[in-house]
């Protein structure tokens, strides 16, 4: 188990320089001059010129890439061309409002998709089967950006019950995580619901109820444990969606995360934030799904077994 | 939804101070002494001994250019509405584009190089210290070096010298007429800043009205100054917020949750059209969509640029993708701007006089140009298509290629042709007309014109009197020569909760006059 877990982290580091080195050199590669962008439109050579020399990009690019990576190693991930800050400051600010969306998202899709889902595969004829599909009929076609405008027309300048964007409290918090529940439900919900249906149909569950346990219990404890292990694999997917996916509700309800911040530092061709904002969401990616890997273990032993 | 509603507060203050001016005049004091006297009633002494209240909040469609609060490096939209709140000029401009004092008291432009300017001794910075003359040299002093990005707004080696603790010579070494356009627009630093730069990482110091609190989750947020000179304004915290979709701005609006929003477009404007809980300002800084044009490429022929004056319905673009909201001039400036007159010949929209023109240019088969498009500029996409169609009428074939924004900004002068915004710090056109002089004018269009930069340093430095006629001179060389086309004007169009009283601008890209609002709770 401790060798596996060192070879995956290690795993992890290598895959993450590699994506850190591809954005360096992708973003040096693509149309867009930060120095440029930052200067106004009227900014005479020289100005635009001593804004090169402040970004660091008219050194050679060997040089820019050392300097890159020895700052990443100290924790220094540099000054944002765009707001003249440190990098790791802008982030740390804005990821845990990301995080917390998110959380809050998957938590509240979890929720349905384990109440629903379980429900719906016990009886599936019933009003539960109906709502769980349409609920992830629903939100299968309607992109995030729809249901996004729909919920602040209605909640916000229709109802006046929540702000319309921002982040200001608990309050802002409501409709972006409605919105992002509602895009990652569909899959959660059908993986579960199916893979329920099959668990139900083993015989141990069988077995469970001949012995007399009550329904509840067979369900939410012995079925669910195997029944969610696809949910699992499912869940490390949202996770990469949610820190890079959110983008779009954030836009929408002006909400200051990673992805509005991502946003602004692509369209200000600001290198330094766009490396580290990679750097921090794929670590975050990698760890995510690494952790969940080491959880596949815990709930089945099975597949602990395998690995040793 | 109405144009600018008057306030009462508003107009007994505008009231008082024409009456004392006329009284002033009738007096027979001189100009200068009448604006030495009515530091009596200078523009932000707005103090009615009532304690700040509510929160007024703006949302903007750009962020801060940076988290360095230098005024001078920078020239975004929020910036300068934080800079005019935070900071104070030694003169400010009124909502009409009158000059009044601030922390000059009075001035005086002895000669086209030396002004002289007395100063206030009440006015403090918001760290406590008092603004000195030493602060108001090293503010000016920094822009005659020319290194900064706001350098532009003054004339190279422009500098101070103190003659008193209360009384300062601004002096140039060539003449400068628009010496007081530019020590209006420059804000007072505190010396120790300006001497150590690396405190502008910290956040704006200034002596103005609100104070710089903070920059975070896109949000900049100002507090009121109970001790500014002027007295304490009405509002106690004014908060710019960076709403990056257009979408959500007009919800924030439309749900309350914030009360102005800045330049918007004409559909924003049909979204408010008849709500009785919004009202427009349409009070702008002159600004123009223009098309840029490259002059090292087939657009360096003068016939061929003027067919395409001809070749475009100027009028018809304003009045259907603009939906009327922006008028249209016959002037390389703006109709706002002073000193805008209608200028001959016309340009009309006249498609055989275009096509005759493309005849005798150096390109008579016609002639194929790049252009590049964006969403920089309002309905830019849709423009572009009809300038091209329009263009193809003539014989032009234009290429449009579609770029990201970043994109675009970064290589708009390798296309021929290309839409953009171009906007004036006040109502004076100095600043506009030195976009096509110097090293701006290569850089942004390959474009070297000595005559035109004789009429430009003639313009500049005219006085008073002969200002008028050196500022036309070289705006109809402009437009005669086709030098950019002119599209239309750009009206920054606020729309503004009814809540939100007695809220006027100046006519200028900062929030300077936002100090006379107060908000019903």
């Amino acid at each position: 188990m401790g060798s596996f877990a060192l070879r995956r982290l290690l795993q992890s580091i290598i895959i993450v320089m590699v994506i850190a080195v591809s954005v360096f050199i992708v973003l040096r590669l693509s149309a867009g001059d930060p120095a440029r962008i930052r200067a106004p439109v009227f900014a005479r050579p020289d100005v635009i010129d001593q804004y090169r020399r402040d970004f660091g990009i008219d050194r050679p690019l060997i040089e820019q890439l050392g300097n890159f990576f020895w700052g990443a190693l100290h924790g220094d991930l540099g000054q944002s061309f765009r707001f003249q800050a440190p990098v790791t400051g802008l982030i740390l600010q804005a990821l845990p409002r990301t995080l917390l969306l998110a959380g809050v998202a998957l938590l509240l899709s979890l929720v349905i998709t384990i109440a629903l889902g379980s429900a719906a595969a016990l009886r599936p004829r019933s009003i539960w089967g109906w709502l769980s599909s349409a609920l992830a009929a629903f939100g299968q076609s309607a992109p995030v950006f729809w249901s996004a405008a729909i919920l602040v027309l209605v909640f916000a300048v229709g109802l006046r019950w929540l702000p319309s964007g921002g982040f200001t409290g608990p309050a802002s918090l409501v409709l972006p995580a409605i919105a992002v529940t509602l895009s990652i439900l569909p899959t959660q919900l059908r993986v579960l619901r199916a893979s329920m249906e099959a668990v139900l149909k083993e015989e141990y569950i069988r077995t469970a109820k001949a012995f007399g346990l009550k329904q509840r219990r067979v369900t939410y404890v012995y079925a669910l444990k195997n029944a969610c292990l696809p949910l699992l694999t499912v869940i490390g997917v949202d996770v990469g969606y949610l820190l890079g996916g959110v983008i779009v509700a954030e836009v929408v309800f002006a909400f200051p995360g990673i992805g509005e911040l991502a946003l602004v530092a692509l369209n200000a061709r600001d290198y330094p934030l766009i490396q580290g904002i990679t750097i921090v969401t794929a670590s975050t990616f990698v760890v995510v799904n690494l952790l969940i890997d080491l959880l596949y273990g815990q709930v089945d032993p099975r597949i602990r077994l395998e690995r040793t | 939804m109405s144009d600018h509603p008057t306030d009462e507060f508003e107009s007994a203050f505008l009231a008082n101070r024409r009456s004392f001016l006329k009284s002033a005049v009738a007096a027979g004091l001189s100009g200068a002494a009448i604006v030495g006297l009515s530091s009596v009633l200078p523009l932000r002494a707005f103090a009615a001994g009532a304690t700040p209240t509510g929160t007024l909040t703006y949302a903007n469609a750009e962020p801060p250019t940076s988290n360095y609060w230098d005024p001078a490096a920078g020239f975004g939209l929020a910036d300068e509405q934080v800079a005019s709140l935070v900071h104070d000029t030694l003169i400010a401009f009124d909502e009409t584009g009158k000059m009044v004092p601030s922390i000059a008291t009075a001035w005086e432009v002895k000669s086209p190089t030396l002004t002289t300017l007395t100063i206030r001794t009440d006015a403090k910075f918001h760290d406590g210290k008092p603004v000195t003359a030493e602060d108001i040299k090293a503010s000016i002093d920094r822009l005659g070096l020319g290194k900064l990005a706001q350098a532009m707004v003054v004339t190279p080696g422009i500098a101070v010298n103190i003659t008193s603790p209360t009384s300062l010579e601004v002096v140039s070494p060539k003449p400068f007429g628009v010496v007081l356009n530019a020590l209006a627009f420059v804000k007072i630093l505190p010396k120790t800043n300006i001497d150590a730069p690396d405190n502008f990482k910290k956040g704006a110091l200034g002596s103005g009205p609100y104070k710089f609190v903070s920059y975070a989750n896109n949000d900049v947020t100002l507090e009121a100054n109970p001790d500014y000179w002027g007295g304490a304004p009405a509002i106690k915290t004014i908060v710019f917020s960076y709403i990056e979709d257009n979408q959500a701005r007009i919800s924030a609006l439309l749900s309350g949750q914030v009360d102005i929003l800045t330049r918007v477009s004409a559909e924003d404007l049909s979204r408010v059209d008849g709500n009785a809980d919004f009202y427009v300002n349409k009070i702008s800084p002159p600004a123009q969509i223009i098309a840029i044009y490259q002059h090292n490429g087939p657009l360096k022929d003068l016939k061929l640029r003027q067919a395409i004056a001809h070749a475009i319905d100027r009028e018809g673009i304003a009045k259907s993708i603009m939906k009327g909201a922006n008028p249209v001039g016959f002037s390389s400036l703006p109709t706002d701007a002073t000193f805008y007159k209608p200028l001959e010949p016309k340009f009309e929209y006249d498609i055989e006089k275009a096509k005759a023109l493309v005849k005798e240019s150096a390109y008579p088969d016609g002639a194929t140009l790049r252009m590049s498009t964006s969403t920089l500029v309002p309905n830019q996409i849709e423009i572009d298509q009809i300038i091209a169609a329009s263009l193809q009428q003539i014989g032009i074939t234009v290429n449009v290629e579609r770029l990201e924004v970043g994109a675009f900004r970064s290589s708009y002068n390798t296309y021929d042709i290309n839409l953009n915004t171009l906007g004036v710090f006040n109502n004076d056109p100095d600043f506009l007309l030195g976009f096509y002089t110097g090293g701006t004018a290569e850089a942004v269009f390959h474009y070297k014109d000595e005559k035109y930069d004789a009429l430009y340093a003639a313009q500049r430095a005219a006085s008073a009197e002969t200002r008028e006629a050196a500022v036309t001179a070289a705006a109809q060389y402009l437009w005669e020569n086709q030098v950019t086309l002119y599209l239309s004007d750009e009206l920054w169009h606020f729309i503004v909760n009814k809540r939100v009283k007695g809220y006027t601008r100046a006519p200028l890209i900062g929030e300077s006059l936002a100090v006379k609002a107060s908000i019903a709770s």
